[in-house]
């Protein structure tokens, strides 16, 4: 497949804060690919830069196989965006906006069937600034749509949705990769990124720290299991004694990584009955990206 | 241009759509229109505006009777002065002094035969003019009153043959630089179509595009594919259609409910009403280029309106001003497109010659232009 974007040692910074530090990707053609990172890590600048909403210090940008000094009008007509912080006139009703951004490119969608996508047809008629939080983030995703777009960037796509809307939004962006549309979307949830994508790119302090599907790079921590409890925190000393490298607390929870979990949690459970220590609230789950970033930075996603 | 298009009819729709937006740049222009005509042009008819005046006469002579004739005659020609008949001396004293009455004149008992004995002497017969000091309206009443007793004077000098009737010179007035008689509306009607032009561009515009840039409707254009250029030539259509509405309101308004006789279609005319657009609109986007907020959008804005309102020469006549301020009225593209429009309209003449407006008015558009576009940036961030 070729791709669609492609960006080379690519740098961006404001003063002395490098916010993008020299990153490469490539998105394939009919993918969807995120960059995951907490907030500050550089997703939204980088992003911002393939829009053309910024202009990059250093870098090779490559967009639909054509180098590009400097993303205009001509790129944007083949894209769609979805800006984190976008807003539409207070004073145009939901139909008049999506009229209003159709005009702008060469082919588009028709209105009523996007209004039908992101389920927004009864509000067709209603002002924009009418609409609730989530109303405008679907109404923001009809207008990247808007277009018939073949590489649709979305900046946080689902951020202050309800978990509803939020399904929803993935059940779309399922719907046009099977389309064959191109995504590039940047999130700061790991179960977003761990759904949708194909391929992920882990960023932090501007620097892409892991990519990869979102099975290889959870493969890539070498654990099968975690295995979550409470535990009054004088215990802890001799669990880590039991089991090194392999415990942390997070608050009250204390959690133990296993790369063989029936040994693992037999070893523990023999721990805790000649202790007389009771493991409560006990939960076993397997490896996510909140976890590769953690082992990859110290820090959670959401910190 | 489609996209620009577009882009117009949702700007004319949001204009259209906001309350605050309609009332100050639709509805109180045209409500400015009809109080400063409800107002002052009934007083231009003689209505709303006069003096009442008292006359006592105590003379039962002929001469006595004749001068309060006159001023009977007076006040039946003319709604400007209404005339109070006073039995009493003491009476009318008072009312002058309260305020009753703006003059009086006191005929004394003994007028007309102190006159006779007086022609030619040189003590003459004495009438009396009461007036309040310090009070305009007063002073003037009085005055009228006394221009009303010196003509009667000079008439029976002539008829005593003590004065020729033919006069020794003559006074012509001389009316230049107007039409004859100028309504007040026709003067007014540019003035407030130039302020509401001049409101609207440097208001709404700032308003609209500070608020765009702003909260991310201006990136949300820029991301599409829309220039800079479509985004502002979509904005000053909408606008210029907007304005058109505004200029045809109010001269509708001042034609049919007040009898405005100017018209604005005339070239030279036209030319100043576009100039009038274009000002303010790229004063308008120099504004939104420097302010970061709506709310320092106002406060700019106003720092701007403020004094080009007041030194342009709309409100009241600034040839008295002093010299530096005359030097700054030179430049103010209030006074170019105020005397500008009423000369072309054919009410007025420029204190300026005639190239001085197109050209001061066309380098306030493109110097604001130039760093209204070096500044604004259009949301790109380096």
């Amino acid at each position: 497949m070729r791709p669609v974007v492609r960006v080379a040692d690519l740098r961006k910074s404001y003063g002395p804060v490098r916010a993008v530090d020299g990153i490469s990707f490539s998105v394939a053609e009919g993918t969807i690919f995120s960059l995951l990172g907490p907030n500050g890590a550089g997703k939204t600048t980088t992003v911002e830069i393939l829009e053309g909403l910024r202009i990059p210090d250093s870098g090779t940008i490559e967009l639909f196989g054509e180098k590009v000094e400097r993303v205009g009008p001509a790129q944007r007509a083949r894209m769609g965006v979805l800006l984190q912080e976008g807003a539409f006139e207070p004073y145009l009703r939901v139909r008049e906006v999506l009229s209003l951004f159709s005009s702008f490119f060469p082919k588009s969608l028709e209105v009523q069937k996007l209004l039908e996508l992101v389920g927004l047809e009864e509000k067709k008629k209603a002002l924009v600034r009418t609409l609730s939080g989530g109303q405008k983030r679907r109404l923001a995703l009809a207008v990247a749509l808007v277009g018939d777009p073949e590489l649709l960037i979305l900046d946080e796509p689902t951020t202050g949705l309800d978990p509803q809307a939020r399904r929803r939004v993935w059940e779309i962006l399922e719907e046009l990769k099977g389309q064959g549309k191109t995504i590039l979307l940047t999130t700061h949830y790991m179960e977003e990124a761990e759904a949708l994508s194909d391929w992920v790119c882990i960023m932090d302090h501007g620097k892409i720290v892991a990519e990869g599907t979102p099975r290889e790079l959870v493969t890539s921590l070498g654990m099968a299991s975690y295995v979550e409890f409470e535990l009054p925190l004088e215990f802890l000393p001799e669990l880590e004694e039991l089991f090194p490298g392999c415990v942390r607390q997070d608050g009250e929870i204390c959690v133990i990584s296993f790369s063989d979990l029936n040994s693992g949690l037999s070893s523990l459970l023999s721990w805790a009955q000649s202790r007389g220590v009771a493991l409560r609230h006990l939960l076993i789950r397997q490896p996510n990206l909140e976890d590769v970033f953690l082992a990859l930075t110290g820090r959670r996603l959401r910190e | 241009m489609t996209k620009v298009y577009a882009l117009a009819k949702a700007f004319v729709r949001l204009y259209l759509r906001e309350k605050e937006t309609l009332f100050w740049f639709l509805l109180f222009p045209l409500l400015l229109l009809s109080l400063l005509c409800l107002i002052f042009g009934r007083m231009e008819e003689g209505g709303g505006m006069g003096f009442t005046v008292a006359v006592v006469n105590l003379d039962r002579g002929l001469h006595g009777a004749i001068l309060h004739q006159m001023v009977k005659d007076l006040a039946h020609s003319t709604e400007l002065f209404h005339l109070v008949e006073v039995e009493e001396k003491g009476d009318v004293e008072r009312m002058v002094r309260e305020g009753r009455v703006s003059a009086a004149l006191l005929i004394p008992a003994d007028f007309s035969e102190s006159l006779f004995k007086a022609l030619g002497m040189a003590q003459p017969a004495q009438v009396k003019i009461l007036y309040r000091r310090g009070e305009a309206g007063s002073s003037l009443a009085a005055n009228i009153l006394s221009e009303l007793v010196q003509t009667y004077n000079r008439e029976v000098l002539i008829r005593a043959g003590l004065l020729s009737p033919i006069p020794p010179f003559k006074l012509e007035m001389a009316l230049i630089g107007a039409r004859e008689r100028v309504r007040y509306v026709d003067f007014i009607l540019p003035g407030v179509v130039i302020m509401g032009l001049f409101v609207a561009g440097l208001f709404s515009v700032p308003s609209a595009v500070v608020l765009a840039k702003e909260v991310g409707i201006l990136r949300q254009y820029l991301v599409a594919p829309l220039t800079p250029a479509g985004y502002f030539a979509g904005f000053t259509l909408g606008h210029f259609v907007f304005c058109s509405l505004q200029v045809f309101l109010i001269w509708i308004l001042g034609r049919w409910a007040f009898g405005a006789s100017i018209s604005p279609l005339r070239p030279l005319a036209i030319l100043y009403l576009l100039l009038g657009f274009f000002v303010p609109l790229s004063v308008g986007f120099l504004i939104s280029a420097w302010a970061k907020t709506t709310g320092g959008a106002f406060a700019l804005a106003n720092i701007v309106n403020l004094p080009l309102q007041f030194l342009g020469g709309l409100y009241f006549p600034v040839t008295g001003l002093p010299k530096f301020l005359q030097g700054l009225m030179a430049i103010n593209p209030l006074t170019h497109l105020g005397e500008g429009l009423r000369a072309a309209l054919g009410i007025g003449e420029s204190a300026y010659p005639s190239w001085t407006g197109p050209v001061v008015l066309l380098l306030w558009i493109l110097l604001s232009a130039i760093f209204a576009t070096k500044r604004l940036g259009f949301g790109v961030e380096r």
